[in-house]
């Protein structure tokens, strides 16, 4: 192994344990040590954004420059991301023009893609039967079960078992029977991607 | 009728016969080996009778004649015909009836015998003496011929008895005892049969050195003296100016007169030892001679005097041993006549053909006996046997002397060749002695056969064994193969063309896997196919080809019908909502549902301290804006009807201003909290690590609000050091990993500090066992939450404004599904209709 390995493992696993220790042990020292390391952590991870943006400013004005395809809505997201950023700087992110930019652009983009994708499900869910069995059956049931028991209808109001019972039981205990199983397991997986990393197994800074 | 068993199927054949009746398997090998003969019987041993029909027994001839480094001499017997000695072609006619000869006769013995045999013939009859004058007549180029051809056979048996002498027998003289040398000079003298006495010496000089010179006196004297009267005449006729010549030391025999193989020879054969030999002066002396042969010295040159000649003695004057002894002639006769070629006997010779007699053949029986004495001797210790009848002197020197003797079989006796099934009947059915029968061959002494004769050796007692179909089915190929080989008449057997056995036919069988075995059957390739198979082939072929064609890409349809039923959708759906929305319509009865975490959470919130600082984590995406706001609206109506300090801070970058514009829609329509009394930490990140970083130090983490001011200097912050001292931490996401995170990472710090959530309906399923196990201490959810909530604090807002639309939105939204379900499956029905229709019609 090179040094260089050898070096930032050992970096990475004594950070590991003095963040662990941590939370067993209230000694002054590791408590201090753990929030100097987070600290390190949280600059790092916004300095990363920032990297990130760069990166993402520079791949679509190079992508603009060599006259790729698509090079039109990389000169938008440049041109875009360039007059907010100027606009943030110059007025600050609490500034009604910055405000108004997010209210009157983002927002309203990203809700109506939501609303498109609300338009999409109804259609597929129409459609789900175009292929009958059993998996299509059960799940296009269990959707109009949750649907018609989550709201009362018009004029209707509430069906009786099934906005009380049936679809609290539903979202409640069946869904959450298997969310419960998807978090064990990703508790598991955390737990052990976290070993590896401090027995030095996975290393992810260095390349492995 | 004398009836054969055949080797391989062991049925009973008629002894003329020669190929299995049943199985067609050759009943008479083509080769007699000599190695089955040579089972001898000893003086004194009492023969055991046997089957004649063992010597039919076929086994690989003896082991080669040529020695290890001595090139093999062409020879081409064939040519030696002519040169064959009278006496022998004579004699060739006898081979048809005394096949029982064995045919490995030790070369010493055969010379003996030869000798004698020409006193035999003397002594049987006048007809004998004919054939004797007949040679002594015979041209002296002939007697040479002959010589040659006798002397390339047996020239290892010379060389062999040259090398063993036993000098003690040379020193006995008188009448008896130069009979008695005779004898023992049987041993050791040259293989040389009858008849070609005269030119034996000529072969001596040609001969190898001898390693042991002091043999060769032991085979000088005798010959000198032993001419009887009747021989003297010979003497001038024998002695031919080429046996001069070749006797005198350091001279060659003419090159005329020998074949080519033995001009070869001739440069590198007299030796001094040789020379020593053919030596007058070094001959036997006189007083070793009878006083009859005395007379004859003078007269018979003493380089013809050759052993071999002595034995022409008249039968009256011959003890009984030494006519026993001369009838090996006859079999010795027999071991040789086989190389030479039957048909090539000139007429002349046919008149000396003469049929053994019974008494002779008991002669010859005895000669037997004796020639194969050597062979007795190597094998069982000769002081076991005791003789029952009286033994001459000499012969029994013969016994104790001969020890194993390494010469070469004479010759092989092709049987099969040269004899048929009559006349091998004729020849065996004289009365065999008992010492014949022993010679019954011994399957342990007996060495192993080749492959094609494996089967001969099965011995007789054994049960003949019907072998099923099914395991003569499974029999190698080589047995197979073997047998049909010998089914083979002799007559196809190959002529050998070069080598000691040059001119033999039939001698050595082909090895198997030399060549091809057998043709093997052709099989027809050609597929039986009926025009029925034919047709679907072609069938096959056709659809196969049309799959291996590209077919062109079919422009896809736009199925108009489905976009059309798309924008139908988006339509109706987007009606649904917007109307009530508009109108204010109430269409949908107000919820009467309270989920229990949301009775929890409404509880929490009620239990806050007044004035306390409330931290509200921003932590969802825009587009779900619309659902987290008018979940978490009747909470901030609570809050700041609390007069609580509110904190926002958030892990997602569009979480500050996401902040801001709630509290502009909210603010409005509450109108408690103006924009100078939150503080909007802004964006934390690092994800967990920021969190646990908040969670630990939030005055580090965080120092400045969002306008850059020290937020922990506000009057909201500024008894705020940990998390634990906010009055509660409210999570407003919509993704359950975010929150997640914050449950996990401010658990351990929060303290008394309430926990609680405002999260989508999409992430509820995964929130709520967090709820569940207490780590939670309310939980709002979705636009049905806030509106339950709105309903608890009595506070209509934007749930209330959104509820009728999202009811509205819901039931036009199952009533499409419902509709589509329905349609799709009637079409599914209308399609498997129209595939059980086209079934039914194909």
């Amino acid at each position: 192994m090179r040094l260089k390995g050898i070096f930032s493992t050992s970096i990475a696993i004594a950070t590991g344990l003095i963040v662990l220790a941590g939370y067993f042990l209230a000694l002054p020292l590791l408590i201090n040590l753990r929030v100097v390391i987070l600290n390190w952590a949280v600059i790092l991870a916004a300095f990363a954004v920032w990297i990130g943006v760069v990166n993402l400013f520079a791949v679509h004005a190079q992508k603009f420059r060599q006259k790729k395809a698509g090079r039109f809505y990389s000169l938008v997201l440049v041109v875009s991301m360039l007059v907010t950023l100027i606009i943030g700087l110059v007025t600050g992110p609490q500034s009604k023009l910055m405000t108004g930019v997010f209210n009157m652009v983002q927002l309203p983009i990203e809700a109506s893609l939501m609303a498109v994708l609300a338009v999409s499900l109804t259609y597929a869910s129409a459609r789900l039967l175009r292929r009958v069995d059993m998996l299509s059956i059960l799940f296009l049931g269990t959707a109009m079960l949750v649907l018609l028991g989550t709201a009362p209808l018009p004029f209707i109001g509430e069906i009786p078992l099934l906005s009380d019972l049936i679809r609290p039981f539903i979202a409640q205990v069946l869904a959450a029977a298997g969310a419960r199983g998807i978090l064990i397991g990703v508790a598991l997986g955390i737990l052990t991607t976290g070993l590896r990393i401090l027995f030095g197994v996975d290393r992810p800074y260095g390349g492995k | 009728m004398a009836e054969t068993r055949c080797p391989m199927c062991s049925k009973l054949n008629p002894d003329n016969l020669e190929s299995c009746q049943h199985c067609q398997a050759r009943l008479k090998p083509l080769i007699v080996s000599g190695d089955e003969k040579g089972q001898t019987v000893r003086p004194g041993e009492a023969p055991v009778k046997k089957a004649t029909a063992e010597f039919e027994k076929v086994t690989l001839p003896p082991q080669s004649p040529i020695r290890p480094g001595e090139a093999p001499t062409k020879k081409d017997t064939g040519e030696l015909e002519q040169a064959l000695p009278a006496w022998l072609r004579s004699l060739r006619g006898q081979e048809d009836t005394q096949d029982e000869t064995p045919a490995e006769t030790p070369a010493g013995p055969v010379e003996a015998s030869d000798d004698r045999s020409t006193g035999e013939t003397g002594e049987t009859g006048a007809g004998l003496r004919d054939w004797l004058a007949g040679m002594i007549e015979k041209p002296a180029d002939e007697v040479e011929q002959a010589a040659d051809w006798l002397s390339g056979i047996r020239a290892e048996a010379t060389e062999d008895t040259l090398s063993s002498p036993e000098p003690d027998e040379m020193d006995q003289s008188g009448g008896e005892d130069w009979l008695a040398r005779l004898g023992g000079t049987s041993e050791i003298t040259p293989a040389m049969p009858a008849g070609a006495d005269v030119l034996a010496d000529e072969f001596d000089s040609e001969m190898p050195t001898p390693q042991q010179p002091e043999a060769t006196p032991a085979t000088e004297p005798s010959p000198k003296v032993v001419f009887p009267d009747w021989l003297a005449g010979l003497q001038a006729g024998v002695e031919t100016p080429q046996e001069t010549q070749v006797q005198q030391p350091g001279e060659a025999v003419p090159a005329e007169s020998m074949p080519d193989w033995m001009a070869g020879l001739q440069p590198q054969a007299e030796t001094p030892q040789e020379a020593h030999v053919q030596r007058p002066d070094e001959a036997a002396p006189a007083e070793s001679m009878p006083d009859w042969m005395a007379g004859l010295q003078p007269q018979g040159t003493p380089e013809a005097a050759s052993p071999a000649e002595t034995p022409a003695v008249p039968s009256d004057a011959l003890p009984d041993w030494l006519a026993s002894a001369i009838r090996e002639t006859v079999v010795d006769e027999v071991t040789v006549a086989p190389v030479s070629n039957k048909t090539e006997t000139p007429d002349w010779l046919q008149d000396f053909r003469v049929e053994p007699s019974s008494e002779e053949s008991d002669l010859a029986d005895n000669n037997i006996e004796t020639s194969h004495q050597p062979v007795a001797a190597a094998d069982f210790p000769p002081k076991t046997e005791k003789p029952t009848e009286p033994m001459p002197g000499w012969l029994a020197d013969i016994e104790r002397s001969v020890g194993p003797s390494e010469s070469t079989p004479a010759l092989i006796v092709d049987h099969e060749g040269t004899m048929s099934g009559s006349a091998t009947d004729a020849a065996y059915s004289m009365e065999m002695p008992d010492w014949i029968n022993k010679l019954k061959p011994d399957a342990s002494k007996t060495p192993p056969a080749f492959a094609g004769q494996a089967g001969d050796e099965e011995p007789e007692d054994l049960a003949p064994a019907e072998l099923p179909s099914w395991v003569k089915a499974m029999r190698p190929v080589e047995s197979v193969v073997a047998e049909a080989r010998v089914t083979q008449p002799a007559e196809e057997g190959m002529v050998e063309q070069q080598g000691p056995l040059a001119g033999l036919s039939g001698v050595l069988p082909p090895s198997p896997g030399l060549g091809p075995l057998r043709k093997p059957p052709a099989y027809s390739i050609t597929l039986q196919t009926t025009e029925e198979q034919q047709r679907y082939a072609s069938l096959l072929e056709q659809m196969i080809s049309e799959e291996a064609t590209s077919q062109p890409a079919k422009k896809k349809k736009r199925d108009l019908s489905v976009r059309i039923i798309r924008w139908m959708i988006a339509a109706v759906l987007f009606l649904a909502v917007s109307v009530p929305f508009l109108t204010g319509v109430q269409l949908a009865p107000p919820s009467t549902l309270y989920p229990p975490e949301l009775i929890a959470a409404f509880n929490t919130i009620g239990a806050l301290p007044a004035n306390g600082t409330v931290l509200l984590a921003f932590d969802y995406e825009p587009a779900l804006s619309g659902e987290l706001e008018a979940a978490a609206a009747p909470v901030f109506d609570q809050l700041l009807f609390l007069d609580t300090k509110l904190t926002f801070i958030s892990t997602s970058p569009t979480g500050p201003i996401l902040a801001e514009h709630f509290m502009q829609i909210t603010r409005p329509a509450y109108g408690h909290q103006t924009s100078g009394e939150y503080i909007n930490l802004g964006y934390l990140a690092g994800g967990p690590a920021g969190v646990l970083y908040f969670a630990v130090d939030p005055v580090s983490t965080a120092p400045l609000t969002v306008g850059g001011d020290p937020a922990w200097e506000l009057p909201a912050l500024q008894n705020i050091r940990t998390v634990s001292d906010f009055a509660a931490v409210i999570v407003l996401t919509d993704n359950a990993d975010t929150g997640r995170t914050w449950i996990e990472q401010t658990a351990p710090y929060l303290g008394e500090t309430p926990l609680l959530m405002v999260i989508s309906a999409q992430a509820e399923p995964m929130i709520r066992p967090y709820y569940d196990s207490g780590q939670l201490d309310g939980l709002v959810t979705g636009l049905a939450g806030g509106k339950s909530y709105e309903q608890a604090v009595q506070m209509p807002g934007l749930s209330e404004r959104y509820w009728n639309a999202f009811s509205i939105g819901l039931f036009v939204a199952v009533v499409i599904i419902t509709l589509g379900s329905a349609w799709s499956l009637v079409g599914v029905l209308i399609n498997r209709r129209k595939l059980r229709e086209e079934k039914d019609v194909l």
